[in-house]
């Protein structure tokens, strides 16, 4: 089982505390590519879709780089395998919904998936801790490069490469950036980036508490995926829901655990490297920002800040029941409190591990089991209650 | 995104015109959504419920709706509606058949329309070979459909050879 052998083993990206680690929980970087010689996935039928699986999957073997990963068929995986996979960031909420011959090939590190017959038949993506954008880059188009000389590629001069979504066409490439911003969220600067990010085509969205739907349904429509997932609040909103549709508007600024996600948009008209400057650019200017408003917030008042990080390691160290926005939060506060240097006993690839092992999938899979909202709520107690009782 | 009008506000609105069966779509912010609507004059209904004898619809704009409505792309079949609607296309084809009502469409979404960036390094005769092959395969399927076996059998050798081409094409460039 795949989960069997990814549980316990922690992505290689929650290590990354240098790299601007204290304030860059990861980056990720994804191509989106398409077979010349078949339709787009939603076009396809299944016959089809195997052909291009089989493909894809036998350039992999061919190329070496089955051995250092394993493929995995999406209709083999359980419903929680699938979500847990989601919730590492192997999977995309595109390729759950999609149907028929599909999968992901996961790499050793964890820091690599090649999702085939999703939306468009390749969907490649390169994960890194903190700000790792230009080995991220490295990584992914060396592997574009070598896959597109086995592989013919869907192309066009005028528009690049071609894929399902027009909004993705072109460089096919969008650059993430998952954010831990207390200082800016607290002290209410987040609103000049948000028309920084808007002039240079980034987006910066709240995170929020969601949950994968793993039900059969058909993706005919990225219109209708989009909101079908924006669903009323259930108690099965145990996961980290990151998606390029929570935008943030007007005054309400205020995100799960202080994590905003910084995502570029465009795709066609700029280079790789302006995509990629453009959110480093952003980045780097957000990191600065954050940090002096951490200092302008505790820096004259240590108590304080060692106040509240005393109270959630309170929390974290004492509840039996133990709900995912709060355990959320609580990882916020202490998350801060290691990175202003008042928390010794726990470091930021803990916190960031047990960010993945506090979500609904994860807990599942460490139970062995399906659990109702009340059991997730104890387990993760338990799970919490082991590491900072 | 920046409203590409006046370039100071957010564009919250997607605005989509269709005139004579063509299809417009454009991002703009309130301010210059609530100009346009002012200089645009009678014929803009987008927020007035009131009807005006701008309203009432002529044959002939009943007829364009409805042949906008049929048109679909001849290789994978994704009717324009998806393409408008969704923002999303079937197959390569699509984006010659529906030509102008995508380039419309990515206006408002991307920053330029000319690809800039890294290429794919197909020459022309292959990428023509793969164009071909996925054109054969879809007429496979309707031989398949009209139980016209013979045509689905000449073109599965067809498209067998053309595979086996390709193949051998790469195992020769070593």
């Amino acid at each position: 089982m795949v989960v069997d052998t990814l549980r316990d083993k922690a992505p290689a990206w929650t290590h990354g505390a240098d790299h601007d680690g204290d304030v860059v929980v990861f980056s990720q970087c994804s191509l989106s590519r398409n077979l010349a010689d078949f339709p787009f996935p939603v076009r396809c039928h299944e016959d089809e879709l195997r052909m291009v699986e089989d493909r894809i999957v036998s350039v992999l073997d061919s190329l070496n780089l089955l051995a250092g990963g394993a493929y995995h068929q999406l209709n083999a995986l359980s419903a929680m395998e699938q979500r847990f996979l989601w919730e590492r960031r192997l999977i995309s909420e595109e390729l759950v919904l999609s149907q028929g011959p599909r999968g992901v090939f996961v790499g050793n590190d964890q820091g690599l998936a090649i999702m085939v017959n999703g939306l468009d038949h390749l969907h490649i993506r390169v994960l890194a801790g903190g700000q790792a954008l230009n080995e991220l880059w490295n990584r992914l188009t060396l592997l574009d490069d070598t896959l597109g000389a086995a592989l013919d590629y869907a192309f066009s001069d005028r528009l690049g490469y071609l894929t399902a979504l027009l909004e993705n066409l072109g460089t096919a490439l969008k650059v993430r950036m998952l954010l831990h911003l207390p200082g800016l969220a607290a002290t209410d600067g987040l609103a000049p980036f948000l028309e920084q990010a808007a002039r240079q085509q980034l987006l910066l969205c709240k995170v929020r508490a969601g949950n994968l739907s793993v039900t059969a349904s058909t993706l005919s429509a990225s219109r209708r995926l989009k909101t079908s997932t924006i669903s009323t609040k259930s108690g099965m909103d145990q996961s980290l829901y990151l998606s390029a549709d929570s935008g943030l508007y007007g005054q309400r600024t205020d995100s799960l655990g202080d994590l905003y996600l910084l995502t570029s948009q465009g795709t066609l008209g700029e280079s790789e490297e302006e995509i990629l400057f453009n959110v480093r650019h952003t980045a780097s200017e957000i990191v600065q920002a954050e940090r002096a408003a951490r200092e302008a917030l505790y820096g004259n008042s240590r108590r304080a800040l060692r106040d509240r990080v005393g109270r959630a390691l309170g929390v974290g160290g004492g509840a039996y029941y133990l709900d995912f926005e709060e355990a959320v939060a609580v990882l916020s506060t202490i998350r801060m409190g290691i990175g202003a240097g008042v928390v010794e006993d726990h470091s930021l690839p803990e916190v960031n591990r047990l960010l993945l092992q506090a979500q609904r999938g994860h807990l599942e899979a460490s139970q062995g089991s399906p659990c109702d909202a009340m059991a997730l709520n104890a387990a993760r107690a338990d799970l919490f209650r082991a590491r900072f009782g | 995104m920046i409203c590409p009008k006046c370039g100071n506000k957010l564009a919250t609105i997607r605005y989509a015109e269709v005139v004579d069966g063509k299809v417009t779509e454009r991002y703009l912010c309130p301010d210059c959504i609530a100009k346009y609507q002012k200089e645009a004059g009678a014929g803009f209904a987008l927020a007035d419920d009131t009807p005006t004898t701008a309203d009432r619809p002529s044959a002939e704009r009943l007829v364009n709706e409805a042949v906008r409505a049929q048109r679909a792309c001849p290789s994978c079949g994704t009717p324009l509606t998806t393409v408008v609607d969704d923002g999303m296309v079937g197959c390569r084809t699509c984006f010659d058949h529906f030509g102008k009502e995508i380039d419309s469409i990515l206006e408002g979404l991307h920053r330029g329309m000319q690809h800039k960036g890294k290429v794919s390094k197909l020459d022309n005769t292959r990428a023509r070979t793969r164009a071909d092959l996925q054109n054969k395969r879809q007429l496979l399927r309707t031989m398949l459909k009209a139980e016209n076996y013979e045509e689905a059998a000449r073109l599965r050798d067809e498209i067998r050879a053309l595979e086996g081409g390709l193949s051998m094409a790469d195992s020769g460039t070593d």
